[in-house]
């Protein structure tokens, strides 16, 4: 009997604070704890005599600890999550307005939905009665606005009485009337209510002990009600939403509300780290108040599985609704947070006293690779109802985690070979002793404790076939072939042992690869003395979450990022720019990415004052933006809003004007008439052509220089290779040896393959098997056509050009003949997901159609779609 | 010795014109070849008549996907060649994949 009087103290104890009625019934303390209804009521009423505990009034009766009985100086805003944290000053508003001299101060507590808004109101109430302020049995009245939206009348009845109805102001009188959902007031309800408590407060500090301590709940949509009363109620407290708390306080939440419906089911809760983080994370737009219930109908679907099955209770992800899961796709914001306060590893049980972290068994973990680990945990998650994707997501992140984790463990030199052996096999880690202990007798080096753990880690992910092989250019590996000899020897050593042992052959990169782990070369993505790339972008973290994206997806550290403040003066951006570009610059240089027109002066004299060579590259992707949407803004067809703004792009710095430069060293004269013969022949758009005569390198880096910062030089020509800023040459003889039709190509640089093709003697071949069709017409018309395609819709390959080239023209042979056309099975959906494209091919081939009397159906217009866009 | 190759491109034209010059090369060399023209949406119940199997160059994004579905040698015949119909070349190309049976 005894025992049962602590079990029910306890449990009191734990869940009384946390029910929002703020206490416990003797039918959920009888259910919870399994016990006879009779026993529980009868030690109930003896713990009441004890005045270990204390009851309210009204029905049902709930229990609750009176803390004047542990002596201390508890109070019930103790067991408020947060009331240390996040709602430390709510809670010390709460508590003054209460204890204010003669009389509590009227509050309003403004906030979101279900954060919490009558709870802390109820509090208070309790808090009242505690601190003696209020007498134990004074009444809580609640006034939700909700019920009277419509009905203004009855909601004034329902406040100040009418013939029936002494009104709630009167009926919580020395209590605490709490209006709840005060925004759904009509503004002369708010005014009824606002005055009569003024009045009140009015008639002097002599209070009027009928009256009750009012307090409003509202939230903050309707600005109206929460001016009103945030202006005219003495204490305005305002409650966070739940994100804004901090993750701590929500894990709190969320353990004390498993532990709750542990007590419910009376089950043991298992749940894991996964699942418990996406609690953690996912969006509760209704705040605490829907973590609650979604975690109840969480457990309640796990009740329905499992209720038959043990008395231990797994949580799967897939009890939860859809909205639960997507927290983890803020797992990787928050990871590092999150690995503090969730440790994967484990696996959580909650009862109902308490929460259980019981890491997993490592054991089994042992002389397992990872990812073997990796794939079971794939199956496991696929069994619980994950979708692939979020798998995947999971997983990638869980990669990543370990992989940092044995980076940290790699740099703490840790020298603990047992640690390795649970990730690498054991043969492979004694092979690579041995491979270093030969090698470093050979060639008379030490190793360090990371090339040796780096050997093991990369060994091992070859050998799980995981990682594909790297790329390596051909020229690295005769350079490193030539200059480590005996480091590579003996690395095709350990290659053939691995064979005998695990019957892998390595391909010769990763030879070459282990040949540079043991000859100290650094590693191929080190860019410690390479350019670094900086964005700097307008507004908050724009730039900082490119960069973020791009070293996500590259893993190289060699981009940076820097925000521009408009706010801020000229000067300031300047020194902050000039500071920063000094910190991250690595003695090659800087490519800067920008969208703003006040960089490139900046950036000039930055480049003068700290002697780096910046390169840059404009990108006004907020200038053009800011051009869409006022365009936008005033005309209603899309195309023309596009046109506009694509038609102004060089304006804005993104097509940079295209320069020729021809050079000689003999004088002017010579680049001049180079210039001239270019202009005649070359057949250029768009294209500056510049005459210099300069020798002097210097000077004519200088120049060079000047022309980058208005376009972007497309080749030299002339007389001399300047070998400057990689550049493309072309020399003086090849132009004048080059046919003069063939010049247009050449100057283009589009590769050697596009100049190979002669299109006469396609014609001719065209002309050979084509039945039907007039190659004349054809010679006019399709060039003109292909034009068309690169120029509106997108570029085409050789490949692509080709195909489209003669597939066209035997499509018109094909039709002149009177032959079906194959038909698209997918035009339908090539046809509405290139609409716009497809309108712009239509266009195209009305010259043709008007030439040859012929008609493109869909089918064929899909087929070109096919080609161009390779589906 | 019979050669049998598949011609495939987007829809089975351009490719077919291709098939009547290799038809009459291989006539005038006197070799057999067994040769059709299809479209890349429908080479799958034919493939299996064939040894090798060509593409056009503006299908060459397709190469990988075909062969996993065929099984068989598979080469994408060179722009340039493709477009003057070069046939030397092309069986040149048909050799170089073709099965030893």
């Amino acid at each position: 009997m005894k025992k049962n009087k602590t079990k029910i103290y306890d449990f009191i104890k734990l869940h009384s604070a946390k029910e929002e009625k703020g206490g416990v019934s003797t039918q959920y303390i009888a259910e919870a704890l399994n016990m006879q209804r009779t026993n529980v009521s009868s030690i109930l009423s003896s713990l009441v005599d004890e005045g270990k505990i204390d009851k309210t009034n009204g029905r049902p009766v709930l229990y609750y600890i009176n803390d004047n009985s542990g002596g201390t100086s508890n109070n019930c805003f103790m067991n408020l999550i947060g009331y240390n944290g996040s709602l430390k000053r709510a809670v010390q508003l709460a508590m003054a307005a209460v204890l204010y001299p003669q009389k509590s101060l009227n509050v309003v507590i403004i906030g979101a939905k279900g954060t919490g808004k009558s709870f802390l109101a109820m509090l208070m109430h309790k808090f009242a009665i505690q601190s003696g302020v209020l007498l134990p049995d004074s009444k809580f009245i609640v006034f939700d606005c909700r019920n009277y939206i419509d009905n203004e009348q009855l909601a004034i009845n329902e406040f100040f009485g009418d013939s029936n109805n002494e009104g709630c102001f009167v009926a919580a009188n020395q209590g605490v009337l709490y209006i709840d959902n005060a925004q759904y007031l009509s503004s002369k309800v708010r005014s009824l209510v606002i005055s009569h408590t003024e009045e009140e407060r009015a008639g002097e500090l002599e209070r009027k002990q009928s009256e009750p301590i009012v307090i409003v709940s509202c939230d903050n949509k309707n600005s109206m009600a929460y001016d009103d009363f945030a202006t005219k109620f003495p204490i305005f407290i305002e409650l966070p939403t739940l994100s804004e708390r901090p993750l701590r306080e929500r894990m709190e939440m969320i353990q004390s509300f498993l532990t709750l419906e542990a007590a419910r089911i009376k089950h043991t809760l298992n749940i894991n780290a996964e699942l418990l983080r996406c609690l953690l994370l996912y969006e509760c737009e209704a705040n605490c108040r829907q973590l609650k219930t979604d975690i109840k109908i969480g457990c309640a679907n796990a009740y329905l599985r499992e209720h038959k099955s043990n008395d231990k209770f797994q949580l799967f992800i897939s009890d939860f609704g859809n909205h639960v899961r997507k927290g983890f796709l803020k797992y990787k914001t928050y990871r590092e947070e999150i690995e503090k306060i969730i440790p994967s590893n484990y696996s959580y049980s909650f009862s109902e006293t308490s929460m259980k972290m019981s890491s997993l068994d490592k054991e089994k973990l042992k002389g397992n690779n990872i990812y073997d680990e990796l794939d079971r945990k794939a199956l496991s998650l696929a069994a619980r109802g994950l979708e692939e994707n979020e798998i995947d997501l999971l997983l990638s992140t869980e990669v990543e985690n370990m992989f940092r984790r044995y980076q940290n463990e790699l740099t703490r030199e840790v020298t603990n070979k047992e640690q390795i052996s649970m990730l690498v096999d054991k043969r492979i880690i004694n092979l690579v002793e041995v491979f270093l202990d030969e090698a470093s007798i050979k060639l008379g080096r030490n190793f360090s404790d990371s090339v040796f753990y780096g050997l093991c880690l990369h060994l091992n992910s070859i050998l799980s076939s995981q990682s594909t092989s790297n790329k390596i250019a051909p020229k690295q590996i005769s350079d490193i072939l030539e200059n480590y000899k005996s480091e590579y020897l003996l690395s095709m050593e350990l290659s053939l042992k691995l064979r005998q042992i695990f019957d892998i052959e390595l391909p010769i990169e990763e030879v070459i690869l282990i040949t540079m782990f043991i000859s100290c070369q650094t590693p191929i993505s080190d860019t410690s003395n390479k350019p670094v790339i900086l964005f700097a972008f307008y507004g908050g973290d724009v730039a900082a979450s490119i960069t973020k994206t791009i070293v996500g997806l590259t893993h190289l550290e060699n981009v940076f990022s820097f925000e521009l403040t408009i706010k801020k003066d000229m000067e300031e951006i300047y020194t902050s720019l000039k500071q920063y570009i000094s910190k991250i610059e690595r003695g090659k240089g800087i490519i800067v990415v920008y969208d703003s027109s006040l960089l490139p002066e900046m950036l000039a004299s930055i480049e003068e004052e700290l002697n780096i060579v910046i390169r840059w590259l404009p990108i006004p992707i907020t200038t053009i933006g800011i051009e869409l949407a006022r365009k936008a803004a005033i005309d209603e067809n899309v195309d023309i809003v596009y046109q506009n703004v694509i038609k102004n792009m060089d304006i804005y710095g993104m097509k940079r004007k295209k320069i020729i430069v021809t050079l000689c060293t003999t004088g002017k004269g010579g680049a001049e008439e180079l210039k001239r013969y270019i202009v005649r022949y070359g057949k250029l758009e768009d294209v500056d052509i510049i005459p210099l005569a300069i020798s002097d390198r210097d000077a004519l880096r200088e120049e060079f220089v000047n022309m980058m910062r208005v376009g972007s030089i497309h080749c030299v020509v002339g007389t001399f290779d300047p070998k400057l800023f990689s550049l493309p040459f072309i020399s003086i003889s090849e132009v004048f040896s080059t046919p003069k039709d063939r010049l247009p190509s050449l100057l283009q640089l589009n590769g050697e393959a596009k100049k190979g093709i002669d299109y006469d003697e396609v014609f001719d071949y065209l002309g050979e098997q084509l039945e039907y069709t007039n190659i004349d017409k054809l010679k006019k018309l399709l060039p003109q056509f292909l034009l068309g395609i690169n120029e509106r819709i997108c570029e085409l390959s050789l490949d692509s050009e080709v195909g489209l080239f003669i597939h066209i023209s035997c499509c018109i042979d094909r039709l002149l003949g009177h032959m079906p056309a194959p038909s698209n099975i997918r035009k339908e959906m090539i046809i509405s997901k290139h609409y716009r494209q497809f309108k712009e091919v239509l266009k195209l081939v009305k010259p043709i159609e008007k030439a040859f009397d012929i008609i493109f159906n869909d089918d064929e217009i899909a087929n070109i779609l096919t080609i161009i866009y390779k589906l | 010795m019979v050669k049998k190759v598949l011609l495939i491109c987007a829809g089975g034209l351009s490719t077919s014109i291709l098939m009547k010059k290799m038809m009459k090369y291989a006539e005038e060399n006197g070799f057999e070849l067994k040769i059709e023209a299809v479209g890349v949406t429908n080479y799958d119940d034919v493939a299996k008549n064939y040894d090798v199997i060509l593409l056009g160059p503006q299908i060459s994004y397709k190469k990988a996907e075909i062969q996993a579905v065929t099984k068989m040698p598979i080469d994408v015949i060179p722009a340039y060649d493709y477009a003057i119909g070069n046939i030397a070349n092309i069986f040149k190309q048909v050799d170089k994949i073709y099965p030893n049976k």
